[in-house]
This record gives structure tokens, C-alpha cells and sequence, in this order.
């Protein structure tokens, strides 16, 4: 596993697409700066629109990171010096989580960045905010992002051996990110006697990157408790993972 | 080194490969030849492990399977086509795999590949990147290479080159599994051929048995033709015309030589002449099929 890990790291290192995404980032952020009402309590809370923003990013990253093994007639390789697909998988899972942890690490920088150079001095991170101050509705908020990361991730990788379409699984990420919680919002109250069931779809799950800020607002819209909404993503995320290191494992090329 | 004990290979439900049985020993060159879609790819992807099949595979008496490629650390292959990573340079995909850095460079000085070895591999020709294909089946001093349609894209010098360097490993004791369509570059390196057609090993010969075979004909050159056609033709002796010389048959040879000797002349050429290796093969196959399409 070890030298699985540090292949995939050199791999994905190596390439051009961690910097730009990185960049595209903070660009993002930027954008979110200046196009709105202004920067308000709320936008440095969110960290600029970070969530959003990194989790579009890392879908198209790591869909990417598997297809291109197929696309480079690299799989063939990289399954025979390898006796464990299932060890390749996780490899490449943990590699792309890691670097989702070092964009939210980047946004926290880039929000204190921004916060400054935007307004100065006039909130302060310690100053009451939602159930807790800025800085703690940011932290939160970046948990969130980072349960989500993780679904949205095994989705992607889950996808892409299934369908081995890189732009498919890219359009099908980004689709779920900016229509699936008013497509799920809409069936739900289309057909409310099925909210105990409906409230767990997959799509409902998007919730978790606002609800652990703002649990009282968010609970309304999700019909789910904080407790129950991270536990729903931890049963999506392992299910993910585990079905799609199985159809990995069924892979021959 | 290599031993494959009635090997099936399934792609889906359908059997691609048919009991196929053989060896490679160590120091060998084996050919593995057939027609388009034979199974030659297949083979050898199942002896790395990719594909479902039945039967043994060993590598120096470690079994091969599925799930279990311990055996294969030190087997290098290219198959199909190089695992090449466009964005990292030639020297980066090496060190993907490499265990040894002097190695690593001895392959890339080996292969001449110095001049863009730190390049870029995306702008590599389909040659250069060949090649470096070649280089990573080399990497960490294999005991077996299995290399699949290894001169694709190579010119006649980088041609020549790789042929030497697959007979320094070989002389090593590094055994060798490599498939071609271009027979001739084949029939100057490897030491044994395997002919394969619909999944079947129909021909599993040491080269120079399978070169005799075909000597079933000579050519005659003498130095006065136009007597030497004459007088065999009185003595029903059935000859052909190619060229400046005349075929005979293996035979008739020695009475031939008696015939020219008691007419005083002489002989300036006597030499085998077999169907050249490549009509061999091709009318193995041809054989092949039409036996099984009477079956
Ligand atoms: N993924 C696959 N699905 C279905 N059939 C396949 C697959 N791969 C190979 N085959 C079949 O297996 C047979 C052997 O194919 P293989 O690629 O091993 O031939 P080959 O001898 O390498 O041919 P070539 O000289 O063209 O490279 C062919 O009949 C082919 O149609
Ligand atoms: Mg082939």
C-alpha cells in the first residue's frame, strides 16, 4: 500500500492540474468577492463560496485521476506490477482526498486574505456569528465541504470505473452539485408523505456542507438532524467506496 | 523460468485461448507468432495476471493468478501499447518503476535515449515513446520480458539496436516472450517459435528445426548451365527454373552430383533452399485453417 501511495502521489504531483486547481480556487473565491452585494459577514463565513467551489474542482480532478489511466494505456501497467487493485483504488482515493484537505487549507488562507484586504478591520473572527462566532461558522463550514468532498469523491471514482467517460462523470458531478438540492428540495415537497424516505436520497445529502454551521435553518430544509445528516453521507461515502472498489476489482484490460 | 500448463483464457463467457501449454527457458527468445486476432495479446496479458483462465502459470516454479502477482516483480512487459504518462518526462516514467538508479540509466544509454530522456514524453514521437516502452519492460534486471509487437513504430537502426539488446539480455539469462507481425525482424533473434492461430498453438519448434524443415529444395549453379539442364532433363530428373539457377529436388542431390561429375562439370553452388521463413509460416497457417474448417 505504501508504495501504492507513493506512486499515485508522484503521479499526481507531477502533473499541472493540482496548481491550477489551486488557482482556479482562489480566482473563484475572488469572483465571489466582487460579484455580489459586497462582503458581508456571511460571504467570509462561507469562505468566499469555498465549498462550492472546491467541490466542483475536485470532482473534475478526481474523475480525472482515474480516467486517465485508461486513457493512457496505463491500467494494464499498473494492474499487473500491483497484486491488489483494491489497493490501487484506496491509493488513489486517499491521495485525492489529502489534496481536497490542502484546498480547504488553502480557502481558510485565502478568506483571511481576502477579509483583509476587502474590509479592513471591520468584522472580527471572534465577533458572535450564528450559533458561534466567524471564525468557528467558517470552520464549520469547511467541515461541511469536507464530509461532502469525501461523498462527492467516492461518487466521482464510483462513476468513472463505472462508465470510464471522464467529461460524463464530470458533467454528471457538476450537475448533482448545482441542480441536486433544488431537485431534491422540489420532489420532497412534491411529495411530502415520503419525506422519511425521501430525506435520505443521495441528493438530499449536499445539505451537510451548510447544516454543521447553521444546524436550526438547515435542519428545516434537509428534514434531517446534523447528527443524522452526517451519518447519512458516512453510509453514502462507504457504500460508494466499497462498490466501486468492487467493479475496480472486476476491471480487465 | 516460464511454464504455462493447458492454459484457457476467457474473455467473458468466450474461450479466447485454448489449452495452451509451453515453456520459456531462461536465456531463450521466444517468438509468438500468429495472424491478427490469434490470441496473442491475450497470452500474454494472462500470464500478468489481467485476464480470467484456467490452467497453470508459473514463473520460476511461483504461481501466477488472478490476485496474485508476487511472481511477476521481476517480469517487465509492453503490451499493446507503452504506459507511457504524457505529463511526466521519459525519465520520471522510469523512475515510476525503477529500483535502481544506475540501472535506470544503463537502460537509457543502452536505448540512446539520452538526448530527450528529460523531456516532456508528450512530445514524444510514436519511436521515442516506443522505445521507452521497451526501456520499462527493462527496468530492474528481469528474468523474463514480455514484450507485444516490440518494433511498432521503430526504424530499421532503432530496429537493429533493440534486436542486440534483447540478445545481451538473453545472453544474460533473461528469457524472452515477443510477439510480431514482421517475421523476418523475429526470425533473426528468437531461438524458438510459437505459432498460434484461433487461440491454438499449432507450432512449438526451436528455430533452426523449423528452418530444416523447410530445406526440402536446393539450388543448383554450375559452370555450364545449358549442359547441366540438358543432361538432367534426359535422365528425368525433374528440375525448375529460378533465376540462373535450377531447383532441385534434396533427394535427387546426390545422384545429380554424380551425373555432373562423370560429365566433367563442375559444380559452383550447391545450397538449401527452403520456402523462405515467412512462406513457411504463412502456409502453416493456411494449413492450419483449412483442417479446422473441414473439422
Ligand atoms: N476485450 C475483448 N472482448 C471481446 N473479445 C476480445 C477482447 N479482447 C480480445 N478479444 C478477442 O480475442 C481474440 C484474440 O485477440 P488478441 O488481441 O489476443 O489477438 P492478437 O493475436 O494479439 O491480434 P493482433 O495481431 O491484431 O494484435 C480476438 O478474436 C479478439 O476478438
Ligand atoms: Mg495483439
Amino acid at each position: 500500500m505504501q508504495n501504492n501511495l507513493k506512486q499515485e502521489f508522484f503521479k499526481f504531483s507531477h502533473q499541472r492540474i493540482p496548481i491550477v486547481g489551486i488557482i482556479a480556487l482562489i480566482i473563484l473565491m475572488l469572483y465571489s468577492a466582487v460579484s455580489g452585494s459586497g462582503v458581508n459577514q456571511a460571504l467570509i463565513a462561507q469562505g468566499f463560496g469555498a465549498g462550492q467551489w472546491v467541490t466542483i474542482i475536485m470532482i473534475t480532478i478526481s474523475s480525472t485521476f482515474v480516467a486517465m489511466e485508461y486513457e493512457n494505456n496505463t491500467i494494464a501497467t499498473l494492474f499487473y506490477k500491483s497484486s491488489s487493485k483494491a489497493k490501487i483504488y484506496m491509493a488513489k482515493f486517499l491521495i485525492i482526498v489529502l489534496y481536497g484537505v490542502a484546498l480547504l487549507l488553502v480557502s481558510i488562507v485565502t478568506t483571511m486574505i481576502f477579509k483583509v484586504t476587502f474590509v479592513g478591520g471591520q468584522y472580527h473572527w471572534t465577533e458572535a456569528y450564528q450559533q458561534s462566532n466567524l471564525i468557528g461558522t467558517l470552520f464549520l463550514n469547511l467541515i461541511g465541504t469536507f464530509i461532502y468532498v469525501l461523498f462527492i469523491v467516492s461518487f466521482a471514482f464510483l462513476l468513472i470505473t463505472l462508465i470510464k467517460n471522464n467529461p460524463a462523470v464530470v458533467g454528471i458531478g457538476l450537475a448533482i452539485v448545482f441542480l441536486g438540492s433544488p431537485f431534491s428540495s422540489m420532489i420532497m415537497s412534491g411529495f411530502s408523505a415520503w419525506i422519511p424516505i425521501l430525506r435520505w436520497n443521495p441528493l438530499n445529502m449536499i445539505y451537510v456542507m451548510n447544516q454543521m454551521a447553521m444546524p436550526r435553518v438547515f435542519a428545516k430544509v434537509s428534514y434531517l438532524s446534523t447528527f443524522q445528516i452526517v451519518l447519512g453521507n458516512i453510509v453514502y461515502i462507504v457504500g460508494f467506496i466499497l462498490v466501486g472498489c468492487l467493479l475496480f476489482k472486476k476491471q480487465r484490460v | 523460468m516460464l511454464k504455462i500448463d493447458h492454459m484457457n483464457t476467457f474473455i467473458g463467457r468466450k474461450r479466447i485461448i485454448k489449452d495452451v501449454s509451453f515453456q520459456v527457458l531462461p536465456g531463450s527468445i521466444v517468438g509468438l507468432i500468429g495472424p491478427n486476432g490469434a490470441g496473442k495479446t491475450t497470452i500474454m496479458k494472462t500470464i500478468l495476471g489481467l485476464t480470467k483462465f484456467t490452467g497453470n502459470i508459473s514463473v520460476e516454479n511461483q504461481a501466477v493468478t488472478e490476485n496474485n502477482h508476487a511472481a511477476l516483480t521481476r517480469v517487465g512487459a509492453l503490451i499493446e501499447h507503452p504506459a507511457i504518462y504524457p505529463f511526466l518526462s521519459g525519465l520520471e516514467n522510469l523512475k515510476l518503476y525503477s529500483l535502481d538508479e544506475d540501472d535506470m540509466n544503463h537502460v537509457v544509454s543502452l536505448l540512446r535515449m539520452n538526448e530527450y530522456i528529460n523531456r516532456k514524453s508528450k512530445g514524444y514521437s510514436l519511436g521515442m515513446k516506443q522505445k521507452l516502452g521497451i526501456a520499462i519492460a527493462l527496468l530492474n534486471k528481469p528474468q523474463l520480458v514480455i514484450l507485444d509487437e516490440p518494433m511498432n513504430g521503430l526504424d530499421i537502426e532503432v530496429t537493429i539496436l533493440v534486436r542486440k539488446i534483447i540478445k545481451q539480455y538473453a545472453a544474460q539469462g533473461t528469457a524472452f516472450l515477443i510477439s510480431s507481425h514482421v517475421l523476418g525482424e523475429l526470425q533473426k533473434v528468437m531461438t524458438n517459435v510459437l505459432l498460434i492461430t484461433e487461440g491454438q498453438i499449432i507450432v512449438d519448434k526451436p528455430i533452426d528445426e523449423f528452418n530444416q524443415v523447410n530445406h526440402k529444395h536446393y539450388k543448383l549453379l554450375t559452370d555450364d548451365m545449358p549442359a547441366t539442364e540438358q543432361l538432367l532433363s534426359d535422365n528425368r530428373i525433374s528440375i525448375e527454373k529460378e533465376d540462373h539457377y535450377l531447383v532441385i529436388s534434396r533427394n535427387d542431390s546426390y545422384k545429380i552430383q554424380d551425373f555432373l561429375y562423370k560429365n566433367h562439370i563442375r559444380l559452383v553452388e550447391l545450397t538449401p533452399k527452403g520456402m523462405s521463413f515467412e512462406q513457411a509460416i504463412v502456409s502453416l497457417v493456411d494449413q492450419q485453417r483449412r483442417q479446422s474448417h473441414a473439422e
